[in-house]
């Protein structure tokens, strides 16, 4: 899972933080700068992908991660650009032991002719699944595609 | 609008300071490219870079969305460079990992900026630029970035269509694991300040690649654009100018860390 794998980068970067920002003369003058006058500060928002629109180009992507909502909610993670361009389309394979999940990404029908921002992003999608996830095991279906 | 032409030379990395790995590279616009992880390395979240020269000595060429999330929205935080990415190699850092310091960007983007270019963001998307400073880094001795990897130049106020190569880590292609470059003769669509490269269809992840005016044969060039939008209708690319205001926010960034 991605976010096992990210985990177990931690120290490593927290390694580089303090090796780099130990050294003498290293440190920045002021902080971030807008150039021009201030702008307002808002809390960055996740990536929730729709999965109500007509896709174009669509394509299986790898989950990076998944965690639980609630008893029967499902969020998954994988990447995509932002969800104003982008949406999803998800199928769902329950049984006794185990979620089967297919994610495909594609750009909005309704997005298809924009221009939009070429940044990738940690995206989601919440799976209302037909029973409680209990311990049933979650397997990406594009894993290893 | 300045027509003066200004421009800021390449440079190559100190001798010393150069790893074998540092001498293991294309000539294609990816010597000095590299992967920008916005949320730690590794993270999904993530856009193109280049590295450019300044009197600091540690800065990199992106786009403002790279840096900031632009209206309602804040800086990125625990964001990481990594020259000459390769995720199916078995180092996928071959000179090792930088972590930003300090950014910026035009308040335009920070106020106004959104996921699409359209009638009210397009004063934003003229200015979807930015420039990152970073703590010293890499694989063995703790070095800036310009004199471990070396550094493109920059052409400023020009005006006229040119064959540019692009570069970046698109997801469309190599699952978005290995630098690309693609070349295409620029396009003018009604705005001056934005210019387009049809057919390259760089998907997202190629945000913040550099545009080269000229490419030198050594890999190392003249950018004057980072790509900001994607068009899959088109398949196009989009990117701001570089004027006299960009030239400005590069001096003011690399001011930070001089003296």
């Amino acid at each position: 899972m991605g976010r096992m794998r990210l985990a177990s980068l931690a120290p490593f970067v927290a390694v580089l933080v303090l090796a780099t920002t130990s050294c003498g003369g290293d440190s920045p003058e002021p902080v971030n700068t807008a150039e021009g006058p201030p702008a307002p500060t808002g809390t960055g928002s996740g990536n929730a992908l729709t999965t109500n629109e007509t896709l174009v180009d669509a394509e299986p992507v790898r989950l990076s991660d998944w965690e639980t909502v609630s008893d029967d909610v499902l969020r998954v993670h994988f990447r995509a650009g932002p969800s104003e361009c982008f949406g999803a389309s998800v199928d769902v394979e329950e049984s006794d032991d185990s979620i089967r999940v297919n994610v495909s990404v594609g750009y909005l029908e309704s997005a298809a002719s924009a221009d939009c921002a070429a940044i990738a992003l940690d995206s989601s999608v919440d799976i209302h699944l037909e029973s409680p996830i209990a311990d049933r095991q979650v397997i990406d279906a594009n894993a290893g595609a | 609008m300045d027509t003066d032409d200004i421009v800021i030379e390449p440079a190559e990395p100190v001798e010393h300071m150069v790893t074998a790995a540092s001498n293991d590279y294309e000539l294609d616009g990816t010597r000095v490219t590299g992967k920008l992880f916005l949320r730690g390395y590794g993270s999904d979240s993530y856009c193109s870079a280049s590295v450019v020269n300044s009197d600091s000595k540690r800065m990199i060429a992106t786009a403002g969305h790279c840096l900031h999330g632009g209206a309602g929205s804040d800086w990125f935080t625990d964001m990481v460079f990594v020259p000459r990415y390769d995720g199916t190699a078995d180092d996928p850092t071959p000179v090792g990992v930088w972590q930003v310091a300090t950014m910026r960007t035009f308040a335009v983007w920070a106020r106004e900026g959104g996921p699409i270019l359209n009638s009210t963001t397009e004063e934003a998307y003229a200015r979807d630029i930015g420039f990152a400073s970073l703590y010293k880094g890499g694989d063995g001795v703790l070095s800036k970035i310009v004199h471990s990897v070396g550094a493109n130049g920059i052409h400023y106020n020009r005006d006229d269509a040119w064959p540019a190569t692009i570069a970046g880590y698109p997801s469309n292609l190599d699952d978005g694991e290995v630098a690309q470059s693609c070349s295409m003769w620029t396009v003018e669509d009604q705005q001056w300040w934005y210019r387009f490269v049809n057919l390259c269809d760089f998907y997202p992840g190629s945000s913040g690649g550099p545009w080269y005016n000229a490419l030198g044969t050594n890999g190392l060039g003249y950018i004057r654009g980072v790509t900001s939008t994607h068009n899959p209708g088109y398949g196009r690319n989009g990117a701001a100018r570089f004027d006299t205001g960009v030239y400005d926010l590069h001096k003011g960034e690399s001011a930070k860390w001089e003296g």
